[in-house]
């Protein structure tokens, strides 16, 4: 029987009307490994997300998706969730707990397993995945690769039969990637577990995979081996295929040679009996005058750490693209970000356009000069759409108005996001984010611009969109350095390739010299023709040789924007922007509060508190002031949990509650630039407002709890929670019931005062609490009139907060609410 | 690696001896039982935290201290012996210094035995603690604590980021300042709340919520745990006992009158310092049995 079984599959988003997908007719074997193929947009990750009841999107879907012969819709939730395995692209993202050993029992917790067979399947994953030398770690000491690991074995301990891949592997480097494929590929052949896989890596995965599947605009384009379905693939699909196979198509040839292996065997074959053209030695260029330039520049990040550069020499003309290249952790990054005047290095010098770059000052470096793009363009984004991002930028560099419009129309054609410009930014493709960024950076005119992994989980097109982009700077007379692990995109559009080393540039060429030299850090290509033809290192190369020119599929550059972006939006990552249609198998997450446990905190208010207090009144002598406050605060703290749980919070709810307890605690010491403001405050009396009371107190009291495990726990502990529980607790119900209205200015005397008047009122006269005996009305006065000027400077930094940021947090906070069907 | 043996044993165990020793440091105000609870909690934590901590004790707690003695003769004008007057008529008194002074002692044992549970109860092992009772509540925490270190670091980036556009916040005038800083918190929760939903679904994905929760650990409950958990209980139940005897009892006011210390009494004084070290005896023990177990492994 197939595992899945998927006949006449219609999907369309929630408010859209062109399906995502369309006429889907396929099955997936027991035990067998199929790689999704397809450009950004194609709906592949709609149709991996279709496949679990508990990642499906919502919106209507026709035809019949069965699981081991049973509808997916009727197939019990947490039988899926044991059977059907899902890894999805973003290591860190996927990560709940912060150790690892923690993180791996999370799925089996979750089922209610009993501790003895969890501590068994963590063990034998752990062996398995090789995780036992840093089972102990808290996540945030991992890799970018072994959190995907973590994130596979966390999923693989609960035994799927069917393991569910999307583009696992485009945030980790090409190592980082091949050992974690070679990982899903033992899983597959040595356990026999069915994998359902999209990848733009091919070149690595289809030479593993049983059957290939290729869709296109929603469509299964084409479904079967690889060898039998590539060869009858449309231009510009081909081009998403690996190295050797493309060589192959591009020449006109026989077959289809996948691993380089075949790709060799093939290329020798045909040699035989044709004429081999010599590869077209590059045209030399004219090139500007030196640009940017490193001299013996050494840098280490600490006084007494190892040198990450070693006397790097550097020199980039205008109208050139270099490339650095090398392994992890061989400095490029460290060696870019001193071009980019990000570092300051130890010795040596920076020159930029002539000039040493330490005399120039700070804010003149980037303007009309140099632009560094970020590896996360994610880092970039601020507005609602990418328009008003663009608008903050040109507002930023003082631009006139009257020139905004034009400046921004012509940066976006040039990058080719004309049709995008009202989406928001993270509902692009990491593709076209990348593109976004650079159209930010571009606004600043600069003549060197410096690039980080930028085809970093590309897919094949959208990198020949960006490579035609760095082409167009070029032209204009600008200098490009990138620095990348990706040797095919370098192969074709650098003029330069230097790979790093141990601190230093070893080798330097341009890249038809770099590559052919290089056997093991090269390209597929060059691998492949590696003395068959000399000097190849591109499948354009080969083709060339072998007397074919690569047709010049790329196709026209609007309607296919346009399509793409289409497609984005409602394709991929489950992203749409309407609520009003859901699907059947997603279920409604009503707003559980705590009201049918307001009773139960009110009988303890009433009834508990008052004993506590008689009690301690007879009971305590001296101490007495001290420890009925400090019990009623535990009563208090005990009614709310006890609230919260009763609740029984969903997922949503507890993630977006961690993240405003996450952030409140990086408030309190992540404001740099003015010591005295701290943000902790404003933060939690927005994720009152935003979530109501009870969330609010758990927040403000969590946060606080947190942030003195950072700084060390102390008596004063209880009282900061409760105090900020109860800023949190009454921002919740004064705005979230809408008894205050949610202005701007009204959220801000708010603030001020219950950050003066409650949390100021709390702390104040608990340290008087703490040594005397009796306090006095004299002396708890006192505490305040010593309190008071730390705590107006604590209430007007969170006014000054609330006045800036409580809007647009709540605004993204509503965007997610609404987009993802919270509460 | 972790030196101090007593870290080693099972949270409950830990969180049962913080419990009492807590609670009975910032009950007693007898002075017997005050130095008892002083020493303890700075020998502990010298022994967890090493230099670092002495300079703390030397800089911060001891000047905190002296704050706590001088604010309560100030504020408290009880007690029947009057040492002198304040321009202001209230009176000065002998009672009132010593109760500033046993306060001050009293904060100050708090205050370290706080410093030592920080070192000892981990998060892990407080998620543990929490795991069973409060499910939910303990897995925010947990969330929360993977968050913070990410959002650190991704405000880092964002600040880089920033820089390489030309809009560092640490440039400019005060207005600019603020505009940037809070536009890096813009970007910063735009990028946590959109990333949080592939959490909530990798959760979800997951199981999550599909049944009750169980709660696995890595922790095992041995022999040795019991030992020390009857141990601590032992003698806290002592401690307990005189207390119910009154032999805690110590009055400041209007007179200080602390109770003699007849033998019994000092047998309760006796297993309140035996479980202020609890931590020491432990290290003790079970050092003398690693070094035995490892001499013999060499033969």
């Amino acid at each position: 029987m197939d595992m899945y079984m998927i006949k006449n599959l219609t999907f369309t988003y929630g408010g859209r009307k062109t399906p995502a997908l369309s006429d889907i007719d396929m099955s997936f074997e027991r035990g067998s490994f199929t790689v999704l193929c397809g450009k950004s947009g194609s709906g592949k990750t709609t149709l991996l997300r279709l496949l679990k009841s508990a990642t499906a999107p919502s919106g209507e879907m026709s035809g019949e998706l069965l699981f081991e012969g049973e509808s997916l819709a009727k197939t019990d939730v947490r039988r899926q969730a044991a059977e059907i395995g899902f890894v999805g692209q973003n290591p860190e993202n996927q990560v709940v707990c912060d150790k690892v050993w923690h993180e791996l029992a999370f799925g089996l917790e979750s089922l209610g397993l009993p501790t003895p067979e969890i501590r068994a399947r963590v063990a034998e994953m752990s062996a398995f995945f090789g995780i036992e030398p840093w089972f102990h770690k808290d996540v945030s000491e991992l890799s970018g690769g072994q959190v995907q690991l973590l994130n596979l074995a966390a999923v693989m301990a609960m035994r799927p039969s069917v393991l569910i891949l999307d583009e696992p592997t485009a945030f980790l480097d090409p190592i980082a990637s091949v050992e974690f494929l070679e990982t899903v590929k033992r899983i597959n052949s040595e356990l026999g577990v069915t994998v359902i896989i999209s990848e733009h890596n091919t070149d690595a995965v289809i030479p593993m995979a049983d059957k290939l599947a290729v869709l296109s605009g929603g469509r299964l384009e084409a479904f079967g081996k690889p060898a039998d379905v590539i060869p009858g693939l449309p231009g510009d699909l081909i081009n998403l295929m690996p190295a050797p196979a493309r060589a192959c198509v591009a020449s006109g040839g026989e077959g289809c040679p996948i691993t380089v292996r075949e790709g060799r065997e093939w290329l020798s074959d045909v040699v035989k009996d044709r004429n081999v053209n010599r590869v077209s030695e590059s045209k030399p260029q004219a090139l500007g005058g030196v640009m940017a330039e490193l001299k013996n520049v050494w840098f280490r990040y600490e006084k007494n750490s190892a040198d990450v550069l070693r006397g790097v020499n550097l020199s980039v003309r205008g109208g050139e693209i270099y490339a650095l290249l090398g392994g992890n952790g061989a400095g490029k990054t460290t060696a870019a970000s001193v071009l980019g005047g990000l570092l300051n290095p130890i010795r040596g010098s920076v020159f930029i356009d002539g000039k040493k770059l330490s005399e120039i000052p700070r804010t003149a470096r980037y303007r009309n000069l140099l632009g560094v793009i970020p590896q996360n363009p994610q880092t970039l984004f601020v507005g609602k759409t990418l328009r008003e991002d663009i608008d903050d930028m040109l507002a930023e560099l003082k631009v006139p108005r009257d020139e905004r419009e034009e400046s921004a129309r012509s940066v976006l054609e040039l990058c080719e996001l004309s049709e995008l410009e009202n989406s928001h930014p993270y509902d692009l493709s990491g593709g076209e984010q990348q593109r976004a960024a650079l159209a930010k950076i571009l606004l600043t005119k600069p003549r060197i611009l410096i690039l980080d992994e930028p085809t970093k989980g590309m897919d094949n097109c959208f990198k020949r969109t960006f490579g035609e982009i760095l082409n167009r700077l070029k032209a204009d007379g600008a200098c490009v350095i990138m620095v990348s692990h990706d040797t095919e995109f370098c192969a074709e559009y650098a003029d330069r390739a230097g790979l790093f080393f141990d601190g230093e540039i070893v080798a330097e060429d341009e890249p038809k010299k770099f590559f052919s030299q290089n056997s093991y850090y090269t390209t597929a290509a060059a691998k492949m023709a590696r003395g068959i033809i000399d000097g190849a290192v591109t499948c354009r190369d080969i083709a060339g040789a072998l007397g074919e020119n690569e047709k010049e599929d790329r196709p026209p550059r609007p309607p296919k924007q346009k399509s793409d972006s289409e497609n984005k939006k409602t394709a991929d990552g489950g992203k749409n922007t309407d609520k009003n249609i859901k699907s059947e198998n997603v279920s409604t997450i009503t707003r559980r509060g705590f009201k049918g446990h307001n009773l139960l905190v009110l009988l303890l208010a009433a009834i508990i508190v008052p004993l506590t207090v008689l009690a301690g009144v007879y009971l305590l002598n001296d101490r007495k002031f001290y420890f009925i406050s400090l019990a009623v605060i535990a009563e208090a703290f005990a009614a709310f949990a006890f609230a919260f749980e009763g609740g029984k919070p969903r997922e949503r709810e507890l993630v977006t509650a961690a993240v405003f307890c996450a952030l409140a605690v990086a408030g309190r010491g992540a404001f740099f630039m003015l010591p005295q403001f701290k943000a902790t405050a404003a933060v939690v009396i927005i994720a009152g407002i935003c979530f109501g009371g009870e969330t609010g107190f758990l927040v403000g009291a969590v946060a606080m709890f947190i942030s003195n495990m950072f700084i060390g726990q102390g008596s004063w502990v209880p009282w900061q929670m409760f105090a900020m529980g109860l800023v949190g607790g009454l921002a919740g119900l004064l705005f979230h019931s809408g008894i205050l209205p949610r202005r701007r200015g009204v959220i801000c005397v708010f603030g001020a005062l219950s950050v003066l008047v409650v949390y100021g009122g709390i702390i104040n006269p608990s340290s008087v609490l703490l040594v005397t005996p009796y306090p006095q009305l004299s002396a708890l006065l006192s505490s305040y009139v010593y309190g008071f000027p730390f705590d107006l400077i604590h209430a007007a930094s969170t006014a000054v907060f609330l006045w800036l940021i409580a809007k647009p947090i709540m605004e993204k906070f509503d965007r997610i609410k609404v987009k993802y069907e919270l509460f | 690696m972790i030196k101090d043996e007593f870290s080693r044993f099972h949270p409950i165990v830990n969180f049962v001896y913080f419990a009492f020793v807590l609670i009975f440091s910032m009950f007693f105000m007898s002075p017997v039982y005050l130095a008892v609870s002083l020493l303890g909690a700075a020998a502990y934590s010298l022994y967890l935290g090493g230099r670092g901590r002495l300079s703390f004790i030397l800089k911060i707690l001891i000047p905190m201290m002296l704050l706590a003695a001088i604010i309560n003769p100030l504020f408290n004008h009880k007690g029947a012996t009057v040492l002198a007057y304040f321009p202001n008529g209230n009176p000065l008194t002998l009672e009132s210094i010593l109760y500033g002074a046993a306060a001050s002692v009293m904060l100050a044992a708090t205050v370290l035995w706080f410093s030592c549970l920080t070192t000892v109860m981990t998060s892990d092992k407080l998620i543990y603690l929490t795991g069973r009772l409060i499910p939910s509540l303990s897995l925010l925490i947990s969330m929360t604590l993977r968050f913070v270190p990410r959002f650190v670091k991704q405000m880092r980036k964002i600040r880089a980021a920033q820089r390489g556009m030309g809009c560092d916040a640490s440039d400019g005038g005060l207005i600019a300042k603020i505009r940037r800083g809070v536009k890096i918190i813009s970007i910063m929760v735009t990028w946590a709340l959109e990333n949080s939903v592939d959490t909530a679904d990798s959760m979800r994905s997951r199981g999550f919520g599909t049944s009750p929760r169980s709660a696995f650990s890595i922790y095992k409950f041995t022999v040795r745990d019991a030992a020390a958990l009857i141990f601590i209980f032992a003698a806290a139940g002592l401690v307990i006992f005189g207390v119910s005897c009154g032999a805690t009892a110590c009055g400041y006011f209007p007179m200080f009158s602390a109770p003699e210390l007849t033998a019994p009494r000092l047998t309760f004084a006796a297993a309140y310092l035996a479980l202020c070290l609890t931590p020491f005896f432990v290290s003790l023990i079970c050092g003398m049995k690693t070094s035995v177990e490892l001499h013999r492994g060499e033969n």
